[in-house]
């Protein structure tokens, strides 16, 4: 061994040491948070890492994913040479030649990849200093992390690069022959040739392998080892629940979220996953509209938290935290902005979970502290009194059935259906007469179907998105024990909220149905021809809900009853990228201070598809797109139901 | 310091109200309770007064069996103990202020607080009752309280304005709102409140008898409020228009 080589194995063990201790320190910050780590479908789990992890396909759903792929894939390939070229550096005889026709096509990939890698680095480098798209905006540090990184990935490919240019290796490499052409001539060269050039380029590539072998875990390239992790451990749960929380639970002092520890341990990886793209706050409707809501400062945030009480919490679980989780690291106008979208979840290319990071601190606000918005604690007391967020009669819920001989199970309990008919339908003026329409639809296409009337309580949707488990839990136990009671197997409903909330959480109160949403029974009915619609209705722009489309993927049974009722206008962001109308999570019931308002947003994108009118399926965008219409001054857009359109082509 | 709160069981009002058959009373079968909410504020300023001072705040309340489940929202709010009064169900104001007082009697308290009025009879009676029964000083309506040593200063609300009161202690004031926001109930306080005992006095414990108790009054009747609309559309010039609708609702409908 030369004294070079001595002095880099001094310098690889250190970067090694360096590395894996900070790695177990993260391993251990992130091991701080509550009970156990997923476990179990490792099937599913592997098919998740092999098709999002090394396959992409989330970061993909993007132009920019690309040069991602590539510069992932290409540091698979190039690490092969990064460390024959370590190794080689300690002990100069050493090569990867004995693999034979393996070595010469993992140097044929290299000279490939190292083209394809620079040029994706070189647009990374672009977007990031010239186009600037909002999203990879950060503070000072964050940018620089980013162009760090880029430069010691573009060092490495240079000197990768200028080795193969001085000494050609065996395998197709055209990329290095016509470099070497250009620069050296036609004759072959060998190390012997350029002692000093190939002796420095190989300690620069060295060096910045090295470097940056210590500089990931301290970056945001921390990811490079987080996010495979986070995206095999990720299926955990069913999308569009909140776990119930087991309020009677012995010796439980806290509920909710309080302390960064009060995480879960996978919730603590998401923070740790982060790759700071800013897709979820490219998504985010509260983000858009000038709230102080950014989901990915939220997930940054806590990261930061993490490292920041790490060391202490290692030495005192309880310790006090030198800066409060709320309402230092999440502000109060951040915590409340949040609409439950989803859109920030859909958006993570390694599946992080904003959104439920956010539900968790209002848990522990509501639950332990009763600080909530004033005017969501007068829905919720309304939802305590009578069922319902308006605070309503609960004896008047089924009154709109009232002309209609819509019979209640305690009337006829031997029906098909029970139609779940949610509160903004029983009580709300305008959405009464979509309820009205779905009944007159299903009593025309002849299905069997009853109501629960004063039996029917709130499914408690907003309570829980807004943090209120306790309520939650006893609005959803009520209907759950009613429905069984009457033996209930299928429900239909008007209601996107209670959808999910049926279908997703009803189950963990013993309550197993099968569940639709209005436009999809609606349009399995006109696929077997048990209604008939006539084109009638126009060109009609599909408003997607949030809570149907990309929570529960129902997606084509509203634009096939639009379709079939008259002409349908998609909106540049729908189905699963659909815009919120601002309404979710309780925000229905909170006033909206800040920013721009979500509805009108939304409202002028769908008017700017020049449709002549817009449809919905939910109660609350219904709301809210009727007033963003109005503040626009644009009476003259109707907005109907899905149902309602498919009753005016069927009369 | 010992704060006695004045809680009243009382309709959602947002229920839908029928006459019973007797054409007398109230139909109560699908009426949901809550309480009062006046007596929310009165509960959250003995709260606010034990969380400033370290007063031992008791909820009182007289009324049927299901009146514990009231009794438990109070104590979910923070209150430290609640009492309630049995066999005065079907007592008015005057019935009612009698169990109350002679409760009080007992509880001496150096304070006692009570919504203004409860939303079922309106009747606007019972605290300023108990305070004459009692013989302490008492001062209603009020939208300030301010405690030091022994002496509260409070604001009476009035038409137009306010005025500012002094009253030794001990008193009774009545809330009204705008005094202070009710508190949403944590839940480990809810949790609490489950398991705290809520004591049960009987009025004859209390030394009173049916002649004690008696309204002292009868209800003739009660009738529900007009529903249906006139639909009548007033046409004219803007000005005669508001002539004639001041006309109509003072002399047809004599509303102003």
């Amino acid at each position: 061994m030369t004294l070079g080589g001595g002095v880099l194995l001094v310098l690889i063990l250190a970067a090694h040491a360096v590395f894996f201790w900070r790695v177990y320190e993260i391993v251990r910050f992130v091991q701080l948070g509550k009970g156990a780590w997923p476990s179990g479908a490792v099937a599913e789990r592997l098919k998740d890492l092999l098709l999002k992890g090394f396959g992409q396909r989330l970061v993909l759903r993007q132009p920019a994913g690309l040069g991602h792929l590539i510069i992932f894939w290409g540091f698979f390939i190039l690490t092969y040479g990064t460390i024959e070229g370590l190794i080689n550096g300690v002990l100069p005889a050493f090569s990867f030649a004995w693999m034979g026709p393996v070595y010469s096509l993992m140097n044929t990939l290299q000279d490939f990849f190292g083209l394809l890698v620079a040029a994706a680095l070189l647009i990374a480098l672009y977007r990031r200093l010239v186009l600037r798209p909002k999203r990879l905006e950060g503070t000072f540090i964050h940018t620089l992390d980013a162009l760090v990184i880029i430069g010691l990935i573009l060092a490495l490919i240079v000197a990768f690069y200028a080795l193969r240019v001085i000494e050609a290796r065996p395998g197709f490499t055209p990329v290095s022959t016509f470099l070497h052409g250009l620069l050296l001539g036609a004759a072959q060269t060998s190390r012997a040739d350029y002692p000093v050039a190939f002796g420095l380029f190989h300690w620069l590539h060295n060096l910045v392998v090295l470097g940056f072998l210590v500089y990931i875990p301290y970056s945001k390239h921390l990811h490079l080892i987080t996010a495979l992790p986070n995206l095999f451990l990720s299926k955990d749960g069913v999308r569009g629940r909140i776990e119930k929380l087991d309020l009677e639970a012995e010796g439980a002092e806290s509920f909710g979220v309080a302390r960064i520890t009060d995480y879960t341990k996978k919730e603590l990886l998401d923070a740790a996953a982060c790759t700071e793209c800013g897709r979820c706050q490219e998504a985010c409707p509260a983000y858009a509209t000038g709230k102080p809501l950014s989901p990915k400062e939220v997930i940054l945030g806590l990261k930061a938290h993490l490292f920041a009480e790490g060391p202490a919490l290692l030495r005192d679980p309880k310790a006090d935290p030198t800066r409060a989780l709320y309402p230092e690291i999440i502000e109060k106008d951040v915590l409340w902005a949040c609409t439950t979208c989803r859109a920030c979840e859909e958006a993570c290319p390694v599946e992080i979970l904003p959104m439920s990071k956010l539900i968790g601190i209002r848990q522990a606000r509501v639950l332990m502290e009763g600080d909530f918005p004033e005017e969501a604690q007068t829905a919720l007391r309304n939802v305590e009194n009578q069922s319902n967020p308006w605070g309503l009669p609960q004896e008047s819920r089924g009154d709109w059935a009232a002309d209609l001989g819509v019979k209640t199970l305690a009337e006829e309990a031997a029906v098909d259906y029970l139609f779940f008919v949610g509160c903004a339908g029983s009580y709300d003026q305008r959405y009464m007469k979509v309820t009205r329409a779905v009944a007159q639809l299903l009593q025309k296409a002849g299905v069997s179907f009853g109501i629960l009337g004063a039996e029917e309580c709130c499914t408690g949707d907003s309570a829980k998105r807004i943090g209120n488990e306790y309520l939650a839990q006893m609005m959803a136990q009520q209907n759950v024990d009613v429905m069984n009671g009457y033996g209930v197997k299928k429900v239909v409903t008007a209601c996107p909220h209670c959808f999910n909330t049926i279908k997703n959480e009803f189950p963990q109160y013993g309550g197993a149905f099968e569940v639709l949403h209005h436009t999809e029974l609606l349009a399995s009915l006109v696929r077997e021809g048990r209604l008939a619609p006539v084109k009638r209705a126009g060109n009609v722009v599909y408003h997607d809900s949030c809570y149907l489309g990309r929570y529960n993927d129902v997606i084509d049974a509203p634009r096939a009853l639009l379709t079939a009722a008259g002409g349908l206008i998609e909106a540049p962001r729908s189905q699963k990228n659909s815009f919120c109308c601002g309404a979710g999570g309780g925000r229905m019931w909170m006033e909206e201070r800040i920013g721009e308002r979500v509805n009108v947003n939304r409202s002028r994108e769908l008017l700017a598809t020049h449709a002549e009118a817009a449809a919905t399926a939910c109660p609350f965008c219904m709301t809210m797109i009727s007033d963003g219409l109005k503040m626009e001054e644009r009476p003259d857009v109707p907005v109907k139901d899905v149902a309602e359109w498919l009753l005016e082509s069927c009369d | 310091m010992k704060v006695a709160v004045l809680m009243k069981r009382v309709p959602d009002t947002a229920s839908v109200f029928a006459v019973a058959a007797d054409g007398k009373s109230v139909e109560t079968g699908g009426l949901k309770y809550v309480m009062s909410p006046y007596d929310e504020h009165a509960v959250e300023e003995a709260i606010r007064l034990k969380e400033q001072a370290g007063a031992e705040v008791i909820v009182l309340s007289a009324g049927p069996p299901e009146t514990k489940e009231t009794l438990r929202s109070a104590l979910a709010m923070g209150a430290d103990a609640a009492m309630l009064v049995t066999g005065a169900e079907n007592a008015g104001p005057r019935g009612l202020a009698k169990a109350l007082a002679a409760a009080l009697k007992r509880m001496a308290p150096d304070l006692v607080i009570a919504g203004k009025q409860a939303v079922d009879d309106d009747a606007s009676q019972v605290p300023e009752r108990v305070a004459e029964l009692l013989g302490i000083p008492h001062a209603s309506v009020i939208t300030r309280f301010a405690l030091s040593g022994s002496v509260a200063t409070v604001d009476r609300e009035i038409e137009g304005g306010s005025y500012t009161l002094e009253v030794p202690l001990p008193a009774l004031f009545t809330t009204q709102k705008g005094i202070n926001t009710p508190r949403y109930p944590t839940l480990p306080n809810i949790m609490k409140a489950k398991k705290k005992e809520i004591t049960e006095v009987g009025v004859a414990e209390l030394g009173l008898g049916a002649g004690d108790l008696a309204a002292g009054m009868a209800i003739e009747s009660v009738s529900l409020p007009r529903q249906t609309r006139l639909k009548k559309i007033i046409e004219g010039e803007p000005a005669e228009k508001v002539r004639e609708l001041v006309r109509v609702l003072r002399e047809t409908e004599k509303i102003l």
